[in-house]
């Protein structure tokens, strides 16, 4: 797992802009969805061309959330990307910057169907959770998405991001979500990337200016607080 | 702040050195289909008084025109994007406005109104008739609603972007991630953009060009015009 912090210059700096630490203080669970981002083989699995390990770390937080989420009434998103052949031509600008070979690697890898395509096994899907699928490192591009589609349908107004990597996918949905007047959360120990520094200049920057950051725990804790307020 | 040498990490140089065939994909591009995007240079984060002001950002100023120069020299268009609040953005983005007190929101709605002095570009700008001016409702001029960006640079053919302004980590890193994401060939000029830190300059740089862009010295694109 990352040994993920916040700096305490940049706690200071969400304090006086905003008043508090924390811009999320409560979670209202039916309007919540946990959006987690390409936990595919292509980035999980030992040996695969994308392999980040720390990815395999974080399978139990991500669980035990997506339990969480359903049990407060929210909804539950594993986002897959699709890299088919064609999207070497719709996103040229990315592809041609690669060798050929290494552009070939990610389309086998990542078309459905390919190796590293499925979602990783220890993950636990269940039948009411969405399976939705992006084709650039954000979610939400281009517009219109699937995501933003089903966000809608289920009057999702609050996203608690995880995934891998965080820097790449993870951040640009979380960005874009936010820009797209989403309020959004990244977990700090619920999302991976390919070293503690990228992870975590990606979450300090996050929390600076797009939204919140914070621990599967105190996540955990504010979904619950929905069950206990069904119970009352 | 004066920067001469890439804050690029060696090991990154290398990753995309494997992954590419070369540490500098981009070298060649038509100035034709080329715009420079020069972002939310405007008094509200330059100007020593105002809320946002970012330190390192005056510095900038002189490559901003050397590029903007080059580019129109060579027959590329030069577009100034500006941040606005007006009642449209601040309406449809409580995500953002949530998370700032009430003193700090009416700030911002004053400053970056339309008429308010920190809507201003900089002064020492050298912005000329013939570029355009784009404004923005969010960080990224490329989200869905933001602006009018992608009519603009449809209208003139371009595909190229070359990605320079204030701030490295917000403004210029969401609008070259998601322009890159809509199939832009995407640059970002390092020592034309600035931070309110290093720190987060220098990460910002080192993410953008291991995923999204290519980032080069001022001198790298200047030549590269020249050609």
């Amino acid at each position: 797992m990352h040994k993920a912090t916040i700096k305490p210059e940049h706690i200071e700096t969400v304090i006086r802009r905003g008043g508090k630490k924390h811009s999320v203080e409560s979670l209202n669970g039916s309007a919540t969805a946990l959006v987690v981002v390409d936990m595919q083989i292509y980035f999980m699995g030992e040996g695969q061309p994308s392999e980040c390990p720390v990815a395999r770390e974080i399978v139990p937080n991500i669980n035990q959330l997506a339990d969480a989420t359903r049990r407060a009434g929210g909804l539950v998103i594993w986002i897959q990307t699709h890299s088919g052949p064609e999207s070497q031509d719709f996103w040229s600008a990315y592809y041609d910057r690669m060798t050929s070979e290494n552009s070939m690697k990610r389309v086998r890898g990542m078309s459905p169907g390919g190796s590293g395509f499925d979602l990783w096994p220890e993950l636990d899907v269940h039948d009411q959770d969405k399976i939705v699928p992006k084709t650039r490192y954000s979610a939400f591009i281009p517009s219109p998405s699937k995501l933003e589609a089903v966000l809608k349908e289920h009057s999702i107004d609050t996203l608690l991001i995880t995934g891998v990597s965080t820097c790449t996918c993870c951040e640009s949905t979380a960005r874009d979500g936010m820009m797209l007047n989403y309020r959004t959360m990244m977990i700090s120990d619920g999302c991976a990337a390919p070293d503690d520094d990228l992870h975590n200049n990606s979450i300090n920057q996050f929390y600076l200016q797009f939204g919140d950051v914070q621990s599967t725990d105190e996540v955990i804790a504010l979904l619950n607080q929905n069950i206990a307020a069904a119970a009352e | 702040m004066t920067i001469e040498v890439s804050c690029l990490l060696p090991e990154n140089i290398e990753k995309i050195t494997e992954r590419d065939g070369r540490p500098h994909s981009l070298e060649e591009f038509d100035p034709k289909s080329t715009a420079l995007i020069v972002i939310d240079m405007q008094n509200f984060y330059i100007s020593k008084d105002q809320i946002s002001y970012c330190q390192y950002a005056e510095d900038i100023v002189p490559n901003v025109n050397k590029l903007a120069n080059s580019m129109r020299l060579f027959g590329g268009k030069v577009i100034w994007i500006r941040n606005i609040t007006n009642t449209q953005a601040f309406k449809g983005w409580s995500a953002h406005y949530g998370r700032m007190t009430r003193r700090r929101i009416s700030t911002r709605k004053k400053e970056l109104a339309k008429d308010g002095n920190g809507f201003k570009l900089w002064r020492d700008l050298d912005v000329r008739k013939e570029d355009l001016k784009v404004n923005k409702i969010r960080y990224s001029a490329f989200i869905p609603g933001a602006s009018n960006i992608e009519k603009v640079l449809g209208e003139y053919g371009i595909d190229t972007l070359i990605f320079c302004g204030v701030a490295t980590n917000v403004c210029v890193e969401s609008s070259a991630r998601d322009a890159m994401m809509l199939n832009y060939h995407t640059f970002i000029v390092e020592d034309a953009c600035a931070a309110s830190t290093i720190e987060g300059h220098q990460s910002a740089l080192n993410s953008l060009y291991l995923n999204f862009g290519d980032v080069q010295m001022t001198n790298q694109i200047l030549k590269a015009l020249n050609s």
